[in-house]
């Protein structure tokens, strides 16, 4: 065994490797290095990867079919925010446990960066007040002064309409290159290249949106994350089962959405991957309609939700059948 | 002849490592009244435990009425044990803790019978406490409550009865009545055991003394077991035998047993 | 006044919360009874907590999360009883290993499976509003199940209660009976998840128990006024819940709270005005 004197130094040694390989940032671009990207959610994930190309390596923080809003980072996502280069969070309250992990884990030499900064939120009031900025009408929304997306600032779910993931994947274009300007040309290629998609995939979303009669365009979600999406591509956002991702709605709330399904005349109840269905099945069932599945905070396992591009075609067409 | 009532062949009992019974060898035989004496610690609760299967033996034969301590057999005995192993918070009136002796005789469904209530008070008759059938039991004093427990030894039907310290902590005119009533199940063809520290008691009232101090130091009448060397074997130094007049007091190290 | 008493029964998933918490209420009474004279509140927590282990596991391994709550249950109520067997570690000690170890194994579990997080969370404060049809059939059955055999063993369970030595001494089988007593609590205690939670299962079980001691003299007396006393407090508490928009479990288990120091308060008043000593010796 080694001398006694030589394990507090081997204690040091140990401490001072370790804290040098977790601050320095991730990974440097010369020889052939990667960029390493930390994405709080696995959408900003994909959108990261396909501007990013080969010259990245992104790592999502929240897994695929987790949920941001309830999400509890574990020490191991604490390492992969100490290693990126940079951090895309999404902003607005979605996964504000970043900022937290950032502070302990992260470097000066990071670059955090909140995509939705800047673009004009739906549901920015005092709490309490009545929400002016829907381009639907309300329908269970209201009372949702704290938890629910409706606090100061907004509700977070950009990116389900599609130019405001355009604005997105601009951005991370823009912070790639500042970062790594080498790679300049092949970012500002590949997001050329994934724009026309998205603009191909927002006239398809607005082709089926129209092939469903005005007055069944109704939605009642699960969670309130569809503003921006009924907004853009013209429906009305007329229940959601779960106003507080942190808790279960009361019997009474429960009631009134059922009561507003029948009212309205709503076909379809939706519901999304990572939270329990069983409050949406119960729902389905007394109001008698059918449930759904849409996709919002997370990309899924399986192919009709693996990428961003997926992920909105089959809610486009899930809801188009739902509710034709 | 009948089968006696106790038959102990070389019982042992340890709790842990400290033996608390060794070897003891007896036969009690029906209709008697044995009193079994010694010092604290010396295993007169464990020999009673030790006869119903409560502690278990390390060694040793025990024959009730002749068979083996089986479920069947310990309907016919009768145990009360000393008062405190009991929780005094249950809602139960006197009546309810002595239909609780008709239990094991119940059939399947446990609706008692005409017969199990009429046994029931007969037995709060016998020991004096059928006026106070419906009082909680936690309301009574200690004298009362082994008298309680008594019936429901009765009500259960059993031939055999083992008392541990029934008298003990009792105020002095239920210690006599609880004999008394002893005595009187005797004369019915019971068979009783108690222990007790009792001495003239088991002198006077008993026809048979067990005198135990980790091991049986003997075993017989009274009259013939008394003796001072016996007792002092028993005892150890710790005994001091009184005559006052004709009751003979035997006064503990650490217990003072007065006889007015 | 009656639109306001219909009016919630007018959904199905309303009609179903109310009737399971009801019959979750009266099996909790039964057993709860038991629970308070024996001294087995913190077992009874013990139990339930241990259940969220067993949920949890069930879940990962895709088994059925009631049986795996109930296996984890009686596991845990025998390891209890072999840990302070052994002498070494009191009951109470024991409990408290194996209460937190098992619940500690839950949230291990529930954070390697990110995605249903409010799923598992809703065991630990009941999801009465999502009580299928099938559930409420379990429920029933094993309700039926538990009061049957309480009332069949109720004379034998009485005796081992009060005086398990003298019971097991005249030929009871006092050990069997004592292991039936906890396999019915956990039964109980895993129907009663669905209502109240993890969490409160044990003050269902506890409080409309303890407020019936205060009011009775007679054990069976204390089972049937605990088995209304839980209704009443389910029944209020599910209406309650309904209007103030507020959760259903715990409204029960408030409502329940109130009855007890309403009764204790009366019967402290009560003595008082009447000279009385207590009558607990």
């Amino acid at each position: 065994m080694l001398p006694r004197r030589a394990w507090p130094i081997l204690v040091l040694l140990l401490v001072f490797i370790v804290g040098c390989g977790g601050a320095g940032g991730g990974g440097a671009t010369e020889s052939g290095e990667r960029v390493k990207v930390a994405a709080t959610i696995s959408v900003i994930g994909d959108l990261a990867e396909h501007v990013g190309g080969d010259r990245v390596e992104v790592s999502t923080i929240v897994p695929v079919g987790g949920s941001p809003e309830t999400f509890q980072p574990s020490p191991r996502d604490a390492g992969r925010i100490s290693e990126a280069r940079v951090v895309f969070e999404n902003g607005l309250g979605l996964d504000a446990w970043v900022e937290d992990l950032v502070e302990s884990a992260g470097d000066e030499n990071q670059r955090v960066v909140e995509l939705s900064a800047g673009l004009e939120p739906i549901g920015v009031d005092e709490p309490g007040s009545k929400k002016e900025h829907h381009g639907a009408e309300d329908g269970a929304e209201e009372e949702d002064e704290e938890g629910g997306h409706e606090r100061a600032g907004g509700n977070p779910h950009f990116w389900l309409d599609v130019a405001n993931a355009e604005q997105y994947v601009e951005r991370i274009r823009d912070t790639l290159v500042e970062v790594d300007p080498g790679g300049a040309e092949e970012y500002e290629a590949n997001a050329e290249k994934y724009l026309a998609k998205l603009d191909e995939l927002d006239r398809y979303i607005k082709e089926r949106a129209e092939s469903v009669p005005k007055e069944r365009r109704k939605l009642v979600t699960f969670h309130d994350a569809f503003p921006y999406f009924a907004e853009a591509y013209g429906f009305e956002l007329v229940g959601v089962i779960l106003q507080n991702p942190d808790a279960e709605p009361s019997s009474r709330e429960v009631a009134e959405v059922v009561r507003t399904i029948e009212e309205e005349n709503v076909p379809a109840v939706f519901t999304e991957p990572q939270f329990n269905s069983r409050l949406a099945d119960t729902i389905a069932r007394e109001a008698d309609v059918e449930v759904y599945e849409l996709y919002s905070d997370t990309l899924t396992e399986n192919r009709a939700g693996d990428t961003y591009l997926a992920m909105m075609r089959t809610n486009i067409d899930r809801i188009t059948e739902a509710l034709r | 002849m009948a089968q006696p009532a106790l038959e102990i062949r070389d019982l042992g009992v340890a709790y842990g490592r400290r033996p608390a019974l060794v070897g003891a060898t007896f036969s009690v035989p029906r209709g008697v009244m044995l009193g079994v004496v010694g010092p604290n610690g010396s295993g007169k609760s464990t020999l009673l435990k030790a006869v119903l299967g409560l502690v278990s033996a390390e060694r040793g034969e025990v024959r009730i009425l002749g068979r083996k301590v089986d479920g069947r057999t310990r309907r016919l005995v009768g145990y009360v044990p000393q008062r405190e192993d009991v929780d005094w918070n249950f809602p139960v009136r006197a009546f309810d803790v002595v239909m609780m002796g008709r239990v094991p005789s119940m059939k399947f469904l446990r609706r008692p019978t005409t017969r199990d209530k009429g046994l029931v008070w007969k037995s709060l008759e016998t020991v004096g406490m059928a006026e106070f059938a419906q009082k909680p039991i936690g309301e009574f004093s200690g004298g009362q409550q082994q008298r309680i427990f008594l019936a429901r030894a009765l009500a259960q039907e059993a031939e055999v009865l083992l008392l541990d310290e029934p008298v003990s902590g009792v105020d002095a005119p239920s210690q006599d009545e609880i004999l008394n009533l002893l005595r009187g199940l005797q004369e019915r063809g019971k068979s009783v055991v108690v222990t007790t520290h009792d001495l003239s008691s088991v002198a006077e009232r008993f026809e048979l003394a067990l005198l135990l101090n980790g091991r049986v130091v003997a075993f017989g009448p009274p009259g013939e077991v008394f003796t001072p060397e016996l007792l002092t074997e028993t005892y150890g130094s710790n005994l001091m035998i009184l005559k006052a007049g004709d009751r003979t007091v035997a006064i503990e190290d650490g217990h003072t047993d007065h006889r007015g | 006044m009656v639109d306001f008493l219909v009016e919630p029964l007018s959904f199905g998933f309303m009609q179903r919360g109310l009737v399971a918490s009801v019959l979750v209420a009266i099996t909790c009474g039964t057993l709860g009874s038991f629970v308070v004279l024996k001294r087995l509140a913190f077992i009874g927590d013990a139990l339930s907590h241990a259940s969220f282990g067993g949920v949890a596991l069930a879940f990962v391994l895709g088994a059925n999360v009631y049986l795996g709550a109930f296996v984890f249950a009686l596991a845990t109520a025998l390891g209890i009883g072999a840990l302070s067997r052994r002498g070494r570690v009191s009951a109470d000690t024991a409990i408290g290993v194996l209460f937190s170890g098992t619940f500690a194994l839950g949230i291990v579990l529930v954070s390697t499976v990110d995605n249903y997080t409010t799923d598992l969370f809703g065991y630990l404060f009941g999801d009465v509003l999502s009580i299928t049809a099938r559930d409420l059939l379990t429920i029933t059955a094993s309700g039926v199940v538990v009061l049957a055999l309480v009332a069949a063993f109720y004379r034998q369970l009485l005796f081992v209660a009060f005086d398990p030595m003298v019971a097991a001494a005249s030929g009871i089988p006092a050990r069997a009976l004592e292991y039936l007593l906890l396999t019915l609590l956990g039964v109980t205690i895993v129907t009663a998840i669905q209502a109240v939670g993890i969490v409160l299962v044990v003050a269902l079980l506890v409080t409309p128990s303890a407020t019936a001691y205060l009011l009775t003299r007679q054990f069976h007396h204390m089972i049937l006024a605990s088995m209304g006393l839980g209704s009443l407090s389910a029944l209020l508490g599910i209406y309650l819940s309904y209007y103030l928009d507020v959760a259903s479990g715990a409204s029960i288990i408030l409502v329940a709270t109130v009855l007890f120091f309403v009764a204790f308060v009366s019967r402290t008043l009560g003595e008082r005005l009447r000279g009385k000593v207590s009558h607990t010796t």
